[in-house]
Parts: structure tokens; sequence; C-alpha cells
């Protein structure tokens, strides 16, 4: 029996990492490097374990434990929420009632017309005593049950039928409360599966990182980053109210800036960090308005607030609720790197390889399909947004596709892979297919967070390989020797752990059956047509979009792996690679084995459901298909789409039948398209870059020098002035003091004289 | 009759008032000193007109004090008028004025 | 009657030989002025019911304040100083603000003496007012410290002034006078 008080441990779950954080920055640079490496790591690990306990004790049986805390079987399981502590109460209750009454009979319908309103506290006498009887917990948008000092009331609303006893008065209801947050977090599928995830995974990349970053003199610094992030993106996950969210939203955005960083020495790497972070920072806005807008609706930024009640308060596909989520996408896609602003994650490949296998593939970057997961019922009542995430998400996959197909970069390579795989999950939940979404951002973590590690070690061996052989060779088009896949090659025999899990993850990517990237990237597409009907419809259109992604996907990832593993090694480096320690080896067979068995966890097998819908389906449960297609040949076209692509890449790199560079001289401008990455950041630069760097002058030399400074200059010079004026009276001759006195004399008398009066 | 008190208290005032506009016009110092007796001399017409008035002897024995300390303290300023005439030649008010500050 | 005109004559030369005072460029005309503001002021006294200060006024005012005011004369010399008002804008301010002082006093007099009233005539008064007997009579019963107190000041302001009249005035001079005189 797992008992239901383990629940109680959650908290832990976060905090353990923060411990982490604590002990590295108190131990200081006293800390060797090996007990460093093993605390960051060891919490990280002993999270997940706490996050496997807790999770049993909400899913599994135990019936007794289970009824006392208050947790009921079944499919239908609501969240275990834990209060923390209170952060904020600002302002009153007040409530709203008609300022005209009518009685209604009961059983009556409650007609509409309840006249004017007035804002009442609830004590307020003007409230009918009986309206104040007939107000219950329950349907009071917002209200928490069991308040202190707020009593039960009931609500009737227009169209509602009356209950007994009548007669009653109809009051359109509407609390505002007095604006609380409180730190609490929040258990339930969703959650469940994100810590899971994050600490699972988080701990595969901190072990591997302990021997990729050996002999880093920043290392205690690294791991100290690595564990606030993971603490971070665990208080995003689990937070129970969207500002506590944003919290954890910007302490992720902080850590990835401080991690892309990480070689501050060079500038390039810092740049990078203030580049991801600026770009951020301005989705990042874009969401704090749109919780703005929440709040001016809703009254307060709890889930258990918002979400239940946004079919209530928010008018479908109205003004507020379009406002409101497409702010909320803006931010999504500063974080999650969709169009517009994903122009800061190729960048941030300037960081450590588990830096880009951590944060820009597992975890901070499917934030942003958390939040639109999360908050799908505010999503719900904007069809056309959701079209646009789903719009947004395919052209973002398709663009990113073509780019990566000519990139000669590794860590470039997959940058814009992760950045079209998330396009794919953005087009899944915002056609509604949520369960699909996050069943992608699960099996793409294993593979994505594989292949960054997997290309970390042949870039390790590489560079080991150069310092051998006694060479270093320059860079090439800014790629440094190592990451240079056109000098990779022939590592499937030199390199086979790695090649092999490389090559794994690959396929995966590729979406080749039966490997985990299949069944997602399927149901995905299978969701998407299953939106639309007729060729014309939107949906229909995205589909194939989809198709054609998924086309390039396996054409790109086949391309990769040839170009890494197959054939001979093309450098000097790959000449000499070798296989790197154990250490760094375990981690990724553990997630190819991850990769290889993820499907398990989405297809439905012998009866029963899947795992992974099964423990969302009560949270995100949602079913648009409008059409029916037929799920086999969704699968097939998918399939055909793969192969066909994982084809077109052996006969091009692997047989040498196809000439790359002899196609990208007969179309040179579609070649450059895609080398230039679209031309998007100079596009950036042109209008948004060059004109802060003209207006900062501007801003420097005439409002702070000249109107700020001149401001309190001119206050300094004035009291100067007056002190000179006044020191004027000091004469220094008896009689001008005499005269003074007289004056002063008479001004006083003449004011006793008159008052006196 | 007609004689009241607010007409010696005006002379008075008036008086005083002659008195002040010596003290802050003339730069000999000798005469500074006269007009500060006149301010003196104006003050004890209103306590004897007070004394007068109110039938009360003290304002005499006020008079006493203060034709008293008036003569105490011309004495006194012209010793210093001397003073001061012997170090510098002449008696100019306008010669005290290290006052600064 | 008689004592209204009587008043009215005093008043007026005390005003026109105080006024000579304050104007005279010469120090012994000034002296002289002074000596008849005192006399006249003795004689104010004397209308109203003070015998015996009108005669200590004419002994110590008219008679030893002048003798010394004439001796510090003799000694400066009767010259004024300079025509010529030094300080920028004192006259002005000086009249303004004696305009203001003079205008508040009058019209505090005129319209605030409470009790006995501006305009009431003087009351009765006892034969014996203001003769040595009553003046005595208060001043050695009950203001009889205040009076020790005075000829302790008298005796300081004698000291002062004989040290004073003394001592070498040289930049930082010690409190002991240089034996020997120079002619002063």
């Amino acid at each position: 029996m797992i008992p239901s008080t383990w629940l109680q441990l959650l908290p832990l779950v976060p905090a353990l990492p923060l411990l982490g954080v604590a002990v590295l920055v108190l131990g200081g640079r006293r800390l060797p490097d090996r007990v460093a490496a093993t605390v960051a790591v060891g919490v990280v690990g002993l999270a997940f374990l706490v996050a496997v306990a807790v999770g049993a004790a909400y899913l599994g049986p135990g019936a007794p434990e289970r009824a006392e805390a208050g947790v009921p079987e079944g499919p239908t399981r609501p969240p275990v929420v834990q209060r923390l502590w209170q952060w904020m109460a600002v302002g009153d209750d007040l409530v709203t009632v008609s300022a005209a009454l009518r009685p209604v009979a009961a059983g009556q319908a409650v007609p509409a017309g309840a006249v004017g309103e007035m804002w009442a506290s609830p004590w307020d006498p003007r409230v009918a005593p009986r309206l104040r009887d007939m107000w219950s917990a329950a349907a009071v948008p917002g209200q928490r049950a069991g308040d202190a000092g707020l009593a039960p009331y009931a609500i009737v609303g227009i169209g509602d039928v009356a209950p007994d006893p009548g007669p009653f008065v109809a009051a359109r209801p509407k609390l505002q409360h007095r604006f609380q947050v409180d730190v609490a977090l929040q258990l339930d599928g969703l959650s469940l599966v994100m810590i899971l995830l994050v600490t699972g995974v988080g701990f595969l990349i901190l072990a591997y990182s302990a021997g990729y970053m050996r002999g880093d003199p920043g290392l205690r610094r690294f791991f100290l980053y690595m564990d606030l992030f993971v603490f971070s993106m665990l208080v995003l996950v689990l937070a129970a109210d969207f500002l506590v969210l944003f919290v954890g939203w910007e302490l992720v955005g902080l850590c990835s800036y401080l991690l892309i960083g990480f070689w501050h020495q060079d500038v390039a790497n810092a740049s990078a960090g203030r580049k991801a972070f600026v770009v951020n920072r301005v989705g990042d806005f874009a969401f704090l308005l749109g919780l703005l807008l929440v709040w001016t609706v809703f009254g307060s930024l709890a889930f258990a607030d918002v979400l239940p009640n946004a079919g209530r308060l928010l008018p479908l596909g109205g003004a507020l609720a379009t406002a409101i989520t497409l702010l909320l996408l803006l931010g999504a896609t500063g974080k999650s790197a969709q169009l517009p602003l994903y122009v800061w994650l190729p960048d941030a490949m300037a960081g450590p390889t588990p830096v880009s296998a951590l944060i820009h593939a597992a975890t901070m970057v499917t934030a942003g399909v958390y939040l639109i997961a999360r908050a799908a019922p505010l999503f719900e009542r904007a069809p056309l947004v959701m079209l646009a995430i789903a719009g947004v998400g395919a052209a973002t996959a398709l663009a990113a596709a073509l780019i990566a197909l000519v990139q000669v970069d590794i860590k470039r390579v997959l940058a814009y892979s992760t950045i079209s795989q998330l396009g794919f999950m953005f087009l899944a939940v915002g056609a509604g297919a949520y369960i699909a979404g996050i069943a992608h951002l699960v099996v793409h973590a294993f593979f994505k967070a594989l292949l960054f590690l997997a290309a970390g070690s042949v870039m390790h061996a590489l560079a080991h390989g150069y310092a051998h052989a006694g060479v270093s060779p320059p860079a090439q088009d800014d790629v440094p020797a190592q990451q240079d896949v056109r000098r990779m090659g022939g590592l499937l025999r030199r390199l086979p752990l790695t090649a092999w899990t490389f090559v794994i993850g690959g396929l995966a990517l590729a979406g080749l059956f039966p490997l985990a990237g299949f069944f997602s990237k399927d149901e995905i597409l299978y969701e998407t047509l299953g939106r639309g009907q007729g060729l014309l419809d939107p949906w229909v259109a995205l589909w194939a979009v989809g198709m054609v992604t998924a086309f390039l996907t396996a054409l790109y990832a086949g391309r990769l792996l040839l170009l890494v593993c197959g054939g001979g090694p093309r450098g000097e480096g790959a000449g000499r690679a070798v296989e790197p320690s154990a250490v760094m080896t375990a981690p990724l067979v553990a997630l190819a084995a991850l990769t290889v068995a993820g499907g398990l966890l989405i297809v439905p097998l012998a009866g029963r459901e899947a795992p992974l819908a099964a423990l969302l389906a009560p949270v995100l449960g949602q079913h648009h298909a409008v059409g029916d297609p037929s799920k086999a040949a969704v699968a097939v076209a998918a399939t055909a789409a793969s192969l066909l692509g994982l084809g077109l890449a052996w006969l091009a790199y692997g047989r040498g039948a196809l000439d790359p560079a002899r196609i990208a001289r007969a179309a040179p401008w579609a070649y450059r398209l895609a080398w230039r990455k679209f031309y998007v950041d100079e596009l950036y630069a042109l209008v948004f870059v060059r004109p802060f760097r003209a207006a900062a002058p501007f801003l420097w030399r005439v409002v702070d020098d000249r109107v700020i400074d001149g401001a309190v200059n001119a206050t300094g010079r004035a009291v100067l002035a007056a002190g000179t004026g006044a020191r004027r009276l000091q004469t220094g001759y008896v009689r001008s003091y005499a005269l003074f006195m007289l004056l002063g004399a008479a001004v006083i008398a003449a004011y006793l004289l008159l008052s006196a009066r | 009759m007609g004689v009241s008190a607010g007409h010696l208290l005006a002379l008075a005032a008036v008086l005083f008032s002659i008195g002040l506009a010596g003290v802050l016009l003339r730069r000999q110092l000798i005469l500074v000193l006269m007009s500060v007796e006149l301010m003196l001399n104006a003050v004890n017409i209103t306590l004897v007109t007070a004394a007068r008035w109110l039938v009360d002897i003290d304002g005499h024995v006020y008079v006493f004090f203060s034709l008293s300390v008036a003569a105490a303290e011309v004495a006194v300023g012209l010793a210093l008028v001397v003073t001061v005439f012997r170090a510098l030649g002449r008696s100019d008010a306008d010669d005290a004025d290290t006052l600064y500050g | 009657m008689a004592s209204s005109v009587a008043f009215g004559v005093v008043a007026g030369a005390l005003v026109l030989s105080a006024l000579a005072v304050i104007l005279s460029r010469n120090l012994v005309h000034a002296a002289l002025a002074m000596a008849a503001h005192f006399s006249l002021t003795a004689a104010l006294y004397v209308l109203l019911h003070a015998p015996l200060l009108a005669a200590v006024q004419l002994l110590v005012y008219a008679g030893a304040i002048m003798v010394l005011f004439l001796f510090a004369v003799m000694i400066v010399g009767e010259r004024d100083v300079g025509r010529r008002e030094s300080l920028a804008g004192q006259r002005v301010l000086a009249v303004l603000g004696l305009a203001v002082l003079g205008a508040v006093l009058v019209f505090a007099v005129v319209g605030g003496v409470p009790a006995a009233g501006p305009s009431a005539d003087a009351p009765p008064v006892p034969a014996e007012f203001g003769s040595p007997a009553a003046v005595a009579g208060a001043l050695f019963r009950r203001h009889v410290f205040p009076f020790e107190v005075v000829s302790v000041l008298l005796l300081v302001a004698m000291i002062g002034a004989v040290v004073l009249a003394r001592s070498r005035p040289a930049e930082g001079a010690p409190a002991e006078p240089p034996p020997g005189e120079e002619g002063g």
C-alpha cells in the first residue's frame, strides 16, 4: 500500500534542487569539483525518486488512505493542491447584486432583466437577507469554499430554473475578490508528467555533464546554474497560480541567459545569452499583459479560479478571449522559439552542449507548449487564436526544417530541428490535440536530449582527436572544426556506442516506426486532419504542411546521420576519435532505451488506455475531430513521408547517387535563402536593433545629460545663487543690522496689531 | 483739560521714533548715543504716564531704575567711543564692519 | 485748560528739540538741543505729578549725562563725519521701517489703551503722589533688591569706564596697561 501521505512530499521535489543550489553557493570555491558534481546531480536524482513516489501515491490504490486524503478513485482525478503560503492579498471582497429585486416562483425560469447593479460587501445590510441565504459556495466564480467569514450563498443565474424554496430574487452574480496570490503546488496528470520528465531527463543530462564538463574551471558555477534551472522549471510546472508560473517562467529565462553565456570570456557567447534574454523578454511582456487581462475578467490568477470559469466568463470568440490568448501565445512563442521570437535559439548553441540538451531541447522550450496545454480552457474560448497557434507552429516547423537541411554545424542542425519539432507541438495544441502535443513533448525530450548529448560526445571525441594529431584546424564559415559535419564521418566504427545511440535518436526524429517519434507525430497529423473537412479547410492545409515537414525532417535527419556516422572519416579529428568514458555513454544508453520504449507510453495496448493518455485525459481531454479520417491511412501516409525522406537522404549522402552540391548550384537562390536562415536575423537587426542603437545615444546625451542631469544641476545652482544672494545681507556694518532689526520688529508689531484686531 | 493718556503715549512714540531715526541714519558715534538716550527718555515718559493714569507709584520707581541704567550705559559707551577715537582718529559707525557671517 | 496749553507747548518743544538733536551737523549744537530736551522732559514730569522725578531728571540727565557728553565731544571734536550715506538703501528702508513702526505705535496707542482709555481724563491723584516720601516708600520697601543690584551695576560701569578710558588701544593688547602715559 502506498500511503497517500507521500503526497505531502510534493514540495520536496522543487526543494531538493534548491537545496543543491544552496550547498553550491555556500560551499563556494572550497568545494572540490567531484563533490559539487555529486551534490548537484544527486539532488536532481533524489527529486526524481520523490516525484515517482508522489506520483505513485497520487495514482495508486490504497483506498483508505486515499479517502482520508480526499483523493477519489477513477478516471476523473481532481488535482491535489498544496497551499504553501500566501504571497500577497490586496483589497476587499465585494459582490454585485441586482438593485431591483423581483420575486420568482419556484420552478419558473429566472427571467432576464435584472435591473441595475450595485456593489456591496457581502455583509452590507442593503443586500437582502434572503438573497444572502441563497448564494451557494459552489456556484460563485472564484470563491473559495470555506473561506472564513464568507457565508454560503446561492446564486441563480438568468435563465436558470429557480430552485426550492421560492420565491427568491434574481441576481447577476459577480464577485470581486480581493486579489490574493497563494504560493501553491498543484499535482495532476499534466504536472506529474512534467516533473517526471524534468527530473528524470535532467538527472541523465546532469550525470552526463559531470563527464563533459570535467576540468572546466567553472564547473561549480555550471552545476549551480543547472540546479537553479531545474528548480525554476519545477516551479513553473507545479505552480497552481499563473503568477507563480510566471515567476518560474522568468527564472528559467534567467538561467538560460546565465548558461548560454557560461563561457562569457568570449564576447560572442555573452551576446548570445543577452539575445536570448532580450527576445524572451518581449514574449514575457506580452505574457504579463495577458495576465493582467485575465485578472480583469476573473479577479484572480489562480488556476482553480480561472480555468473552471473560463466558459462562464469569456464569451466564445470574443475580443477579450482573443486578446488574452493572443498575448499568452506571444509569450509562448518567445519561450518556445516559434515565429516570430525564435531567433535566439540557434545562437543559444554557444552554451555548453548539456545546456542545449536540457534547456533548449527537453525542458525550457517546452514551457510554451505546457502553458497552452495548461490554459487550454482559456484557449478554447478563442478558436481563431487556436488556428493561429496551429498556423504558427506549422509555419515555424516548415521554415526551420528547410534551414536545418543546409546547416553544417551539428548543433545548429539540432537547434533548428528543435524549433521545427516545437512547431509540431504547437500545431498539435492549436488543433486541440493536447494529449498528442504533450506526448510529442515527452518523446521529443527523450530523443532530442539523446541527440544533443551524443553530439556532445562526438564533439568531445573530435576535439581529442585533433589534439592527438597535434593540429588545430581553423573554423570554416564560423563553424569550429569539431562541430563541422563536413569534417566528420566514419564514426559508426570509431565510436560505436555513441554513434548507435545517435542513430536511434535520429531515426526517432525522422518518425520511423516503431520508435517513439513515430507515434506522437502520427497522432498529431491525425488530429490535425481530423479537424478539417473538405480540401479547402485550413486544417487540411495545415495537415499538408505537416506532411511536407515530416518529409523534410526525415530528410535532414538522414542527412545528419549519414554525414556524421557513415562513410569514412573526412577529417583528422574524426580519424582519431575514440569512445568517451562511461559517465558520458551511460546516459546515452538510458535515453536511447527511453526513445525506443517511449512508444509504449503512447500506444494503447491490450485494451488498456495508453498510460500517458490515461494520465492526461482528466486534465486535457478534448476531442475536436469534425471529419473522420482513417487512422490507418494517416499512419501509412506519415510513414511514407518518413521513408521517402530517409530514402532520399540515403541516395544523396549514402550512395552518392544524388550530388547535393549540384542541387545547390542548380537553385542557388533557394540554397542561399536557407543557408542565411531566410534573412530573419538581418531583418530584425534592421527593424529593431538599428533604431535602438540610434536612439540610445540621443537618450543618453539629451535626455539623461541635459534634461535629467540639467534639472539636478539647476537645482544645485539655484541653491547656490540663493545663498549668494542671501549672503549680501551680511554687510558687516552695524547700522545695517540695526536697520534689519527695525524692519523685523516693524513686521512683527504690525502682525500683532492686525491679529489683535 | 482734554489731555489724555493717548496723547502722552503718542508723544512718547514719536520721540522714540525720532531717536530711532537718529540711530539708523547718522554715522557719528556720539550722536548715535545721544539718539539712544532720546529713546530711553521716551520710554521714561511712557512709564510716568502710566503711573499717573493708573495711580501707581511703582511707575516712578521703574523710571528711577531706567535712569540709573541709562547713566551707567552712557558712561561706558562714551568711554568706548573715546577708545575708538584714540585708535582710529575718528568716530565713524561704519568703522565697525567686521561682523561678517 | 491751562495745563493742556502747557502740555501742548511742552510737547511741541520736546519734538522740536529731539529733531534738532538728530539733525545737527555740529555735535555741540546737538548737545545743547539735548539738554533742552531733558529739561523739557522735567517740565513734563512736573505736569504729570512727578516732582521728585523731575528733580532727578534735571540732576542726572540734564546735569551728569550732558556733562559726560560734552567731555566726549571735547575729546572727539564737534565736526560730523560725513553727509553722504554710505550704505545702499539705508535711508529709504529706514524711513519705511520707521513709518511702519510709528504708525503701528500710534495706532496701538490710540486704539487700544485699555481701562484708562485714550480719551479718558486723568483720574484724581492723592496730594502726596509723586512726592519723595511716596517714591521712597515704594523704592525701599518693595523694590529694595533691584535697588541694591543697580548700585552694583553702577559700580561695574564706573570701573569699566575707567579701564576703557585708560588702556592703550593696541591690537591684541594685554589686559595690563603698559607703564607710562602717552598723551590722549
